[in-house]
């Protein structure tokens, strides 16, 4: 029996290698920040991918967590261990792909992830930060079509465009190095919606500020939060 | 008594019976004499029955049509000679056991000789081919669950178990890398296939999951993979020929029950660990035989059902399910709601269902041992099964429960076998079968279409009869005669005979008679407005009214053949023979004119021509040693079986003549089908008419039709094989084989969509593939059709494999009660086509191809490189009578291959289900042959991103690295190793008298009991796997400059990154308890 065995194990040995087996290379993970936007669910459980489980509380983001790559992966959403958004909630990401994903939407309606925002790579001797922009806010004034502008505490514009809700701006905007004051305005008004003071931009790094609703269900009541 | 497996050739010197054969000398000064005139009388000491011969002129004689086991008494008598008999001899089946003798002068002793024979079958001189003789004793001590044939012929070398994935279905056996349509079944005899060959067992009762005999029945099972025996035919797999019990002298009997449920079940492999489901299944049953006239008529009869209630498991919204849909049940309540509101439908339920699975076997036999010279063998096999079939539930349809129906089938065959001795040098064997099989799919009393309503992209509710079962019922009858006659002449035995099958067929299959609707949404379910509807119905100035015409025809295949078995010496046998088979079909399909017009040399009414199929075989068996330590056997020879006769009917059933067919829409469509005023169209799901070309509702008047046609020139198929092995007895009991096969195919089945014109650009700029025209108008050569198959010959594909093999008996030296054996086998198969499917479109667009009208030959998708066997079965005696039996079973095999392709139709052959073989890119590739479509949506990657991760995968694999810059083969790749280890134990403890009781515990996959993570059997659907997709443009997947337009995204299966599914079933730990009285 002893000589058997001995025969039996070398013979698997030498043809147990699975020869032409068809095994997938794990591509470099995502990485992914989720803000809570949303406008009931004052704290988000966000599972993704079965794996990595993130609570996210309204008017804040979650650290850059690691999610696998180049498959469609789930991101399952709940409050209060409620499941409240699923179905929506797909995405491919690009192995080593930075990526933003906005919750937004009311937990009667299920969450959907709104603006995906790919980050940029940026120079290692850049000069100049770069911010962006999300309108996360569900803003009411009628007379503006919902429109909100930034600007800073100077009064500079920070970008060109005028934003209705659940737009980021298109291109990243250059700034000096420094500390800031940022204030959100009903566009085409000097009616400040919301300011968000003493930001410290650095020299080389790229900032997403965003506007969301500090009090839902009650319209206006307006936070300007960045990370 | 012998128990090894042996894996060394096979003579087979009949189908249903053995035959003992031999020399009869006397010694005269100190040499032999050949003693003619001398008589051999056997007696089968169990029954009484008496077989004689007369000692021919060279001393040699020959008993055929004995009846196989034993123990038989064989004497050798001569006047003024003192006899000698042996004694405790065997006779297995299909082989010629040899007994000399040489007998001394009456004066010289002083009473007869008495000895006890010895054997070993693994020298018997008649051995030359490749074959394996599973012994009763081995069937009991097989680890076994379902009680099947498969789960003992998987001792062979060659012969790999295949199951239906992720069921508890019967599986099938392939042999020597074909698909188990190919082999040929037998009961004592007489075919017991699944003719039609609808069922992956490939056995009669195969679709309703029954075995097609009790395993309880069967004394002996032979396996064969190159019988040089010309009698043995029907085959270019392997030859299964089992052997029922009969009844002897003494009565005898058992009775067994063998259970389990859902506790003898493991976990599911997934995250949730789940218990299985409510499952039960036991097994009843008994035997029971003796005498009716002792020594004269004999009986045994044999009965077994079988309750088995097995769930389908599915999770709804689990994403950690191992089969997840991801719906809620509210989607289906509402669904469900809206049947039975809107169209007064009871679209059944959602909860699990539970599949019954009920069988009854019944087998009787008779033996009448008229007298020495003549027995008559009757035997009757019953077959009932039911089952539930077609509620499917996977990741992405969940059939309510009206989407069920019952599957019934029921099969008779009656047996009678009539072996004489006509005269001290002429014996006859006449064999005489008839076989009944009728199937059928009972659906509910309210005839409703199939509908398929989409709960998300891909996604969908099923309810209604299934699409292919609204009316499908099936019945098949043969009568088979076979007759052959041997002639002792010398040292030749010749023996001429023909085999005679003759079929009817009668077959129901209207694919969608009530209607197929598919609804974009349950809003769309809700108005009757489908985006795709298809729909059968008969052409009753054809049928004559009949609205379910059905297919009725026929064919024979008559066989005669010749062989000589010649002994040419003591260490040399060699036997030679020469058949003839000829298939004729004498049944003319309908004549379809528009068909004839448009495709000139053709008819849907031809069916092939007479064509004689020659099978000339040479084998040999020679003891080189001269004292059967040392033997060299072997030959070669053509072998030649039949198709699976759904692919002859195929012509019968579609001629575009008695059916018409129409569909409208497209799948997974989100646009509802408009009418003529732009407006969607609202079909009327009760309608007492299915909505047709002509109806003011039905949109256009378009109705094609599938032509199916079998080239005139068609041939059943052939193997050329040939094998030569050794065998070399390395001590007492213990035994070492080599044996290499080679096979090359003639007359392989190949199928051609000849309606299909060619495209302008000709080839594919990438990899030179020929294109073909794809959707547009110009892509058909004639449109009234949609497909125009055609079934045809060539002679492409070969097998080649090496095994050897290490038989250690129970009567071995160093441990007696342990039998054991350790194979391996190395081997490949390739052909043009696997026979995977029945009807002729999936035959033809289910194989991978670069060119499906041109196939070229790939690994078979049953093609085993490697398989490791390991059988071990130790018997301890206690005290008398109390015996404790342990078998281990190891099956350790390559994955089956499988192939990638695209997700669209690259070539434009409008095949569905991705055909099309993938062009693997090289690193240059990237923009100059190949760009990435730029992904959209949900999927946030940079076409960058997306070749990096295709090139990734490419590099990881050899396979897909040696095929850079090509198109990678059919079944190129693998799915992963699979291990296989069962185990059954049984303990004998005596009762009174000779009775007894037994306790056996059979456990599968017991690498699973042993660690969760083990035993996992992976697997790729329908082992082809839609890797890459495009991005077509105008039908094309090329842009402007010729570049190939590639989509690609990791798949996730089983809600896990890559392609391979979990076997549900067969990845878990089984287990069953079984009780048996002996009597």
């Amino acid at each position: 029996m002893k000589n058997t065995a001995i025969i039996l194990f070398l013979v698997l040995t030498l043809v147990g290698c699975n020869e032409s087996v068809l095994e997938f290379p794990v591509p470099l993970p995502a990485r992914v920040r989720v803000v809570n936007t949303s406008r009931d669910a004052d704290t988000l459980s966000v599972i993704i991918d079965s794996t990595t489980s993130l609570k996210v509380a309204r008017g804040t983001v979650s650290d850059i967590t690691e999610v696998g790559a180049g498959r469609p992966i789930t991101f399952l959403v709940t409050y209060r261990d409620v499941l409240i958004g699923r179905d929506t909630a797909r995405y491919t990401l690009g192995a080593k792909g930075s990526i933003v994903l906005f919750a937004r939407g009311s937990k009667n309606k299920l969450v959907s992830f709104n603006s995906p925002v790919q980050d940029t790579a940026l120079a290692v001797d850049e000069p100049n930060a770069f911010v962006k922009f999300t309108n996360a806010s569900e803003y009411d004034f009628v007379e503006a079509g919902g429109l909100v502008e930034v600007f800073t505490g100077t009064g500079d514009k920070v970008f060109k465009e005028q934003y209705p809700p659940d737009i980021t701006s298109p291109r990243w905007s250059r700034i000096a190095p420094g500390t800031y004051t940022f204030i959100l305005r009903e566009a085409g008004t000097t009616r400040e919606l919301a300011r968000l003071d003493n930001v410290l931009l650095k020299a080389g790094a790229s900032y997403m500020l965003f506007s969301y609703d500090r009090n839902p269900p009650t319209l206006d009541d307006i936070g300007l939060a960045i990370f | 008594m012998i128990s090894i497996v042996s894996t060394v050739g096979v003579l087979a010197q009949g189908v249903t019976t053995g035959s003992l054969g031999g020399r009869v000398q006397r010694k005269d000064n100190g040499k032999t004499i050949p003693l003619s005139g001398a008589t051999v009388k056997a007696v089968h000491v169990p029954t009484g029955a008496t077989y004689g011969a007369i000692v021919r002129s060279n001393g040699a004689y020959t008993i055929k049509g004995m009846r196989t086991g034993g123990p038989y008494t064989v004497t050798a008598s001569f006047i003024g000679y003192q006899s000698q008999s042996r004694t405790g001899i065997t006779i297995r089946l299909g082989e010629t056991s040899t007994t000399d003798f040489v007998l001394e002068e009456s004066s010289t002793t002083t009473q007869d000789v008495v000895v006890k024979a010895t054997q070993d079958p693994a020298f018997d001189r008649s051995k030359t081919g490749s074959g394996t003789v599973v012994t009763d004793q081995m069937i009991q001590a097989a680890p076994t669950i379902n009680r099947s044939i498969s789960d003992v012929a998987r001792l062979n070398p060659y012969a790999n178990q295949v199951q239906t994935a992720g069921s508890d279905g019967l599986q099938g056996v392939s042999i020597g890398g074909v698909n188990s349509r190919f082999n040929n079944f037998q009961v004592d005899g007489a075919v017991a296939n699944d003719l039609f060959a609808l069922s992956t067992a490939g056995t009669a009762g195969g679709q309703a999951n029954a075995n097609p005999i009790s395993l309880d029945a069967i004394e002996e099972l032979k396996v064969n993979v190159s019988p040089y025996d010309i009698r043995q035919s029907g085959f270019t797999g392997g030859l299964i020929n089992a052997v029922t019990r009969g009844g002897t002298n003494t009565w005898t009997g058992s009775a067994f029950m063998y259970g389990r449920n859902q506790d003898f079940v493991g976990a599911s492999p997934d995250a949730n660990r789940r218990p299985f489901d409510e499952f039960s299944d036991l097994q009843l049953g008994g035997r029971i035989g003796g005498p009716i006239l002792e020594n004269k008529v004999l009986f045994h009869l044999t009965a077994e059902t079988r309750q088995r209630r097995t769930p389908i498991e599915v999770g709804l919204n689990d994403p950690n399910a191992l089969n997840n849909f991801p719906a809620s049940s509210s989607v289906m309540d509402e669904i469900i709601r809206v049947a039975r509101d809107r169209w007064n439908y009871d679209a059944g339920a959602w909860d699990p269902f539970i599949v019954r699975n009920n069988t009854v076997n019944l087998i009787g036999r008779i033996d009448w041992n008229i007298s020495e010279h003549h027995k008559v063998q009757i035997r009757h096999n019953f077959t009932y099964a039911l089952q539930d079939r077609n509620v499917q539930r996977t990741a992405v349809n969940f059939s309510l429960s009206s989407q069920g129906n019952e599957f019934t089938s029921i099969n008779n065959q009656t047996v009678m076998q009539w072996n004489g001795i006509l005269s001290d040098d002429l014996s006859n064997e006449l064999r005489v079968s008839f076989t009944r099989t009728n199937d059928e799919r009972v659906l509910g009393e309210d005839p409703f279409p199939q509908v398929r309503v989409q709960v998300a992209s891909g996604v969908n509710v099923v309810l209604g009869p299934e699409r292919s079962s609204q009316a499908n019922a099936l019945d098949q009858t043969q009568l088979a005669i076979t007759d052959d006659l041997t002639w002792f002449v010398g040292d030749h035995n010749i023996t001429i005979g023909t085999h005679n099958e003759f079929n009817w067929f009668n077959n129901l299959f209207i694919q969608d008679y009530y209607g197929s609707y598919q609804f974009p949404s349950i809003d769309a379910f809700r108005d009757g407005t489908p985006n795709q509807y298809q729909v059968s119905w008969a052409n009753e100035s054809v049928t004559g009214g009949e609205q379910r015409p059905r297919t009725t025809w026929s064919m024979m295949q008559v066989g005669l053949y010749l062989m000589d078995e010649w002994q040419v010496n003591d260490d040399l046998r060699l036997v030679g023979g020469f058949r003839v088979d000829a298939p004729i079909f004498t049944t003319t399909p309908y004549e379809n004119p528009v068909f004839a017009a448009r495709f000139p040399g053709r008819s849907t009414s031809e069916v092939p021509q007479l064509a004689l199929l020659y099978s000339p075989r040479l084998g040999f068996n020679w003891d080189v040693s001269g004292d059967r330590t040392t033997q060299l056997r072997g030959g070669t020879g053509l072998f030649t079986g039949r198709v699976a006769a759904v692919w002859l009917s195929n012509q019968y059933g579609n001629t575009g003549m008695d059916v018409f067919r129409a569909a409208i829409g497209g799948n997974n469509s989100q646009n509802v089908i408009i009418g003529a005023d732009g407006n969607p169209i609202e079909f009327d799901l009760r309608s007492d008419r299915t909505p047709r070309p002509g109806d003011s509702t039905f949109p256009g008047s378009i109705s094609t039709s599938a032509i199916n046609i079998t080239d005139q020139n068609f041939r059943m198929p052939q193997v050329w094989r040939s094998t030569l092995g050794i065998d070399q007895r390395l001590a007492d009991g213990l035994t070492l084989s080599i044996e290499g096969m080679y096979g090359a195919f003639l007359n392989t089945v190949d199928y051609a969509n000849i309606n299909l014109k060619p495209s302008g650009i000709g080839v594919s700029p990438i990899d030179g593939r020929p294109m073909y025209a794809g959707e547009n108008g110009d892509s058909l050569v004639a449109r009234e059709f949609t497909q125009v198959l055609l079934l045809r010959s060539r002679n492409e594909g070969y097998q080649y494999s090496v095994s050897g093999s290490i038989n250690l008996a129970d009567n071995n030296r160093w441990l007696p009660g342990l039998s054991a054996m350790l194979t391996y086998t190395y081997g490949h198969t390739y052909d043009l086509n696997s026979g995977q499917a029945a009807t002729a479109i999936s035959q033809w667009n289910g194989t991978d191809a670069i060119d499906p009208n041109n196939a070229t030959i790939g690994r078979s998708n049953f093609d085993v490189p490697h398989r490791v066997v390991f059988n071990a079965s130790y018997r301890h005696v206690w005290a008398p009578g109390y015996t404790t039996t342990v078998t281990l079973f190891y099956a350790g095999s390559s994955g089956r291959p499988f192939s990638l392709s695209y997700i669209q139709d690259y070539n434009g052959d409008n095949a569905l289900g991705g055909n099309d073989l993938i062009y693997v890119p090289r690193a240059e590739d990237y923009n100059s042959k190949v760009v990435i479509v730029p992904p959209s949506g949900t999927d946030l990657r940079t076409p960058d991103q997306v070749w990096t991760q295709i090139m990734d995968l490419i590099d990881s694999n050899p396979v897909l690295k040696e095929y850079q810059g090509q198109i990678l083969p059919r079944n190129a790749l693998r799915e992963p190793w699979v291990h296989q280890l069962d185990l059954r134990f049984l303990q004998r403890i005596p009762t009174t008298r000779k009775q007894s009781l037994e306790i056996s515990l059979d456990i599968q996959n017991l690498l699973n009991l042993l660690n969760a993570e083990w035993g996992l059997q992976r697997f790729v659907n329908f082992q082809s796997f839609n890797l890459f997709g495009l991005g077509l443009v105008g039908g094309k997947p090329f842009d402007e400059q010729g570049r190939l337009r590639m989509t690609y995204t990791e798949p996730v299966t089983n809600g896990r990154p890559g392609i391979y599914f979990t076997d549900n079933f067969f990845s878990r730990w089984r287990m069953q308890l079984g009780v048996r009285y002996n009597f």
